[in-house]
């Protein structure tokens, strides 16, 4: 991963001869960094020694990478709101009404697709600025908080769209969003890795990326160190809200409309792609990469498992295991950080 | 329950018996000795109180009688003349006639006081909680005492003075319950600084509960270090010094005097002692740097204070004297109601300080707690230490993770952190390296006034020395500090003031010859120098 280089590189000063222990520790700082990468290289084996002909096609690959470009950038919501140390369980429902709007707009009011989309991500903005109001200012918990706004917004949706599925969005969406373009690898993937370089640059090389852990890590010592903590966690669940409208036009364009509730379902699969991420690349942070390669990880085993002839409820028992695998982890990677 | 109010009137016979002794009490932590073979006798019927200063060793010896440490071997607990054997459960203790009222109270804010008292017999309630009957325990309980408190009130929603006496009788409620059975038996009640943080009548009226408590035979040790409260309220007196009994007396004809030179210690010579010779801050230095006045707030009332740059100025109490809230305010930690802070020509309403606003005026707060208020445990040296100072690590607005990790490479080993591996996260540090780098966090700023709160809690001697001389020379390069804190020892080291704080006001300010441990001691005790050396 691009990260690597730089987040290996030792300290060029010269240092005194490193204790075994020291060296012990590096080798499980670095195995524990890893391990996801391995787990993964592991699946693909299976499913290719198991389906060599449909896991390891051209087209398997390309479609499974194009098609999850929606899960993985709503996740990077919620890397946002969790380094910020807020839960921020209303992103899905965001999501949906995102997308719903675009497809009320362009489809039934014939408004032009730019704007629609526009109007979509500022219902992002509000959203987020709602729940910021209710949780900064207010003080409730955040969970409570956005557990309250997904379902108000779910509700929204299906009250503006009569509980319909609405179809026949623009084309123009549609083609910069599924249409194949670089090795068949769709425009969406592309903007998911460009989204995820923006994030990682955001969380790793500037102020407010290092603001928003600080904060996320203990408000008391943010705020006698001077830092604006309300300001702080009311932008990043600006920003969550933000990203996870985003997601929904990137939905929008993948299906070519809207339906009302099957958004929701990405809920827990984000869930479990952050905290799988939190565990590698930078264990024991939420980062960008980490959750990228979690999201694919997570994938590829739902991917290999249905081509086996596994049945649909797999999706279900794969993404809340991993949910919970991957809490634990990170909770154990943090307990070994803070204990080294 | 309700028995006790039918008991025979105290048989004053059994007086003089101890209810509980403690011999040949010794504890060390690592390679020092907190107590050094205490004997303590408690008897019914009196008020014992146990007087020292801070780190005279009553805390551990408490905790070795509740069993929260395990005292070296040759220790004996002797309950109503029979021996048990060190440390006793909890549940045993209990038992036994033992309650305890330690410093946090151990109330459930969010419950009412109806539940907070009968929180044990809750607990042990069989298949079905009676809450008629449990009324009526707590409604006769507060009449008792004279307290008059709702018992369906929230414990939150009460003003905090009003929660130690809660506790109080709470204790005295569950000892009398497990004593029940047996009519002539009585219990022990063991209160560690209840009345730290509560208003004078309030104090009075713990007293007048306290009284009523051991005339009813029961044995009451009160740990204070409190003079007066101890001289009102007790009958023998135990005083802790360095670890030893410096002597044990009764409170009807001790005179204050010889009970400060028990505590404080080597009394005589007192007047001709020598100022320690830390090199202080040239008086010739300009005008008034810092002018605090009229500051109130929290425990604080009409505070007020000149500092000069390159000045350390302490400010010491008792516990719940004001003194660590002084800073807090400063700060804006805490909001304070009024006061003003002049620096040079600048004024600013002490009443809106926020944090973010101090530290843009070149004030910044290190606080007691490191772990938690101080750095972020989890996080490597470097993130902490780039904490409030991230912007000049930047080019062109990114972060330059090597810039950071050079220079706080560099920092750290000149304040003499060790190791100086800026990628080590702090929880890992000892404590007195953490310490160190929460104050490598704050010295690379150039302050015009640092406020430390206890900035050498927890910390051992040597980085003590260490942190004591990095604080002597940041203040000469022109900072003002301001440290706040109940150890004499280092604020007759530091500081070329003390103010000493009572009941949140300043009482006195201590400087030059005055600023030594004993002086400092008594007069945060309360005492006028003046009256003990003529006795």
């Amino acid at each position: 991963m691009a990260t690597k280089g730089f987040w290996s590189r030792r300290p060029r000063s010269p240092r005194p001869a490193t204790s075994v222990g020291a060296r012990n520790r590096r080798i499980q700082a670095f195995s524990s960094k890893y391990a996801l990468f391995a787990a993964w290289a592991c699946t693909i084996l299976i499913f290719a020694l198991l389906e060599p002909h449909t896991f390891l096609a051209r087209e398997n690959i390309t479609s499974t990478l194009s098609s999850q470009a929606v899960l993985v950038l709503l996740t990077y919501a919620l890397v946002v709101a969790l380094t910020a140390g807020e839960y921020d369980v209303s992103v899905a429902a965001v999501l949906t009404l995102s997308s719903m709007i675009i497809a009320i707009l362009n489809t039934e009011d014939h408004i032009n697709i730019a704007l629609s989309i526009l109007a979509a991500l500022a219902i992002g903005l509000l959203v987020g600025a709602a729940n910021g109001f209710v949780i900064v200012v207010i003080g409730v918990d955040s969970i409570i908080a956005t557990l309250g706004m997904g379902s108000l917004l779910s509700g929204v949706v299906l009250w503006i769209s009569g509980g319909n599925t609405l179809s026949g969005i623009s084309n123009s969406l549609v083609t910069l969003v599924v249409v194949p373009h670089v090795f068949g690898l769709s425009l969406s993937f592309i903007y998911v890795v460009a989204a995820t370089i923006l994030l990682w640059y955001v969380l790793s090389y500037l102020p407010v990326g290092r603001r928003l852990l600080y904060v996320g890590r203990s408000r008391e010592v943010s705020r006698l160190t001077g830092l604006r903590v309300g300001r702080l966690r009311w932008g990043a669940l600006i920003a969550a809200s933000f990203i996870a409208a985003a997601a929904g036009v990137l939905y929008a364009g993948t299906t070519g409309g809207a339906d009302p509730t099957s958004g929701l379902a990405f809920l827990l699969p984000a869930f479990a792609g952050v905290f799988l991420g939190a565990t590698t690349i930078q264990p024991g942070r939420f980062n960008a990469w980490g959750s990228f390669a979690a999201v694919y990880f997570l994938v590829t085993g739902i991917n290999g498992l249905s081509l086996i002839g596994i049945q649909v409820f797999v999706q279900d028992l794969f993404y809340g295991a991993a949910l919970i695998v991957a809490v634990s982890a990170s909770m154990l990677a943090r307990r070994r950080t803070s204990a080294l | 329950m309700s028995e006790d109010d039918n008991r025979p009137p105290y048989d004053l016979g059994e007086t003089s018996r101890p209810i509980f002794e403690l011999r040949n009490v010794s504890k060390r932590f690592g390679g020092e000795e907190a107590l050094i073979s205490v004997d303590i006798e408690v008897r019914g019927g009196e008020v014992h109180g146990l007087l020292g200063q801070n780190g005279s060793g009553k805390s551990t010896l408490i905790k070795i009688l509740s069993g929260y440490h395990v005292a070296d071997s040759e220790a004996e607990l002797l309950i109503r003349g029979q021996p048990h054997r060190l440390p006793l459960p909890a549940t045993a203790l209990r038992r036994l006639g033992f309650s305890f009222v330690h410093q946090d109270l151990g109330l459930i804010p969010s419950l009412s006081v109806l539940e907070n008292l009968c929180m044990d017999q809750i607990v042990s309630a069989g298949r079905r909680i009676n809450w008629r009957a449990l009324a009526r325990y707590a409604k006769n309980l507060l009449a008792e005492f004279g307290l008059n408190i709702d018992p369906k009130a929230t414990v939150s929603e009460l003003p905090p003075w009003n929660r130690p006496l809660i506790a109080v009788v709470r204790a005295i409620g569950n000892m009398r319950t497990i004593i029940a059975d047996a009519p002539d038996q009585r219990g022990a009640l063991i209160l560690d600084e209840p009345s730290a943080r509560m208003s004078q009548d309030m104090v009075s009226h713990l007293h007048a509960v306290i009284r009523q408590v051991a005339d009813l035979g029961h044995a009451v040790l009160l740990v204070s270090h409190n003079l007066d409260e101890v001289l009102r309220v007790t009958d023998r007196i135990t005083v802790l010094r360095d670890g030893r009994v410096a002597g044990e007396l009764e409170t009807a004809v001790t005179p204050r005097a010889q009970l400060v030179e028990l505590i404080v210690g080597e009394m005589r010579g007192l007047s001709s002692a020598p100022i320690s010779s830390t090199v202080r801050s040239s008086p010739a230095a300009a005008s008034a740097e810092i002018q605090i006045s009229g500051l109130s707030g929290a425990s604080v009332r009409e505070f007020a204070l000149r500092l000069r740059r390159g000045e350390i100025v302490g400010v010491t109490g008792l516990v719940g004297s004001g003194f660590d809230d002084v800073g807090a305010l400063l700060f804006g930690e805490r909001r304070a109601t009024a006061g003003m802070l002049h620096l040079g020509e600048h004024a600013e309403l002490l009443s809106r300080m926020t944090p973010v606003k101090a530290l843009a005026l070149g004030i910044a707060l290190v606080p007691p707690d490191r772990l938690s208020q101080g750095c972020i445990p989890e996080l490597t040296v470097a993130d902490n230490v780039s904490m409030p100072i991230l912007k000049s690590f930047t080019t062109a607005g990114a972060i330059r993770q090597q810039k950071i990790h050079h220079q706080v490479a560099d920092w750290v080993r000149q304040l003499g952190v060790k190791p100086a591996d800026p990628e080590m996260t702090v929880s890992s540090l000892s404590g007195g390296n953490q310490q160190k780098v929460l104050l490598a966090k704050w010295l690379q700023l150039s302050l015009r006034l640092l406020i430390v709160i206890e900035p050498t809690q927890g910390v051992d001697v040597g980085a003590r020395k260490e942190i004591f001389s990095l604080l002597k020379k940041y203040a000469t390069q022109g900072s003002a500090i301001l440290c706040c804190s109940t150890d004499q020892d280092q604020l007759a080291e530091l500081c070329s003031a003390v103010c000493i704080m009572h009941q949140g006001r300043l009482a006195q300010t201590l400087r030059g010859a005055d600023i030594n441990r004993k002086r400092i001691t008594t007069a945060v005790l309360g005492v006028n120098m003046e009256d003990s050396e003529e006795s």
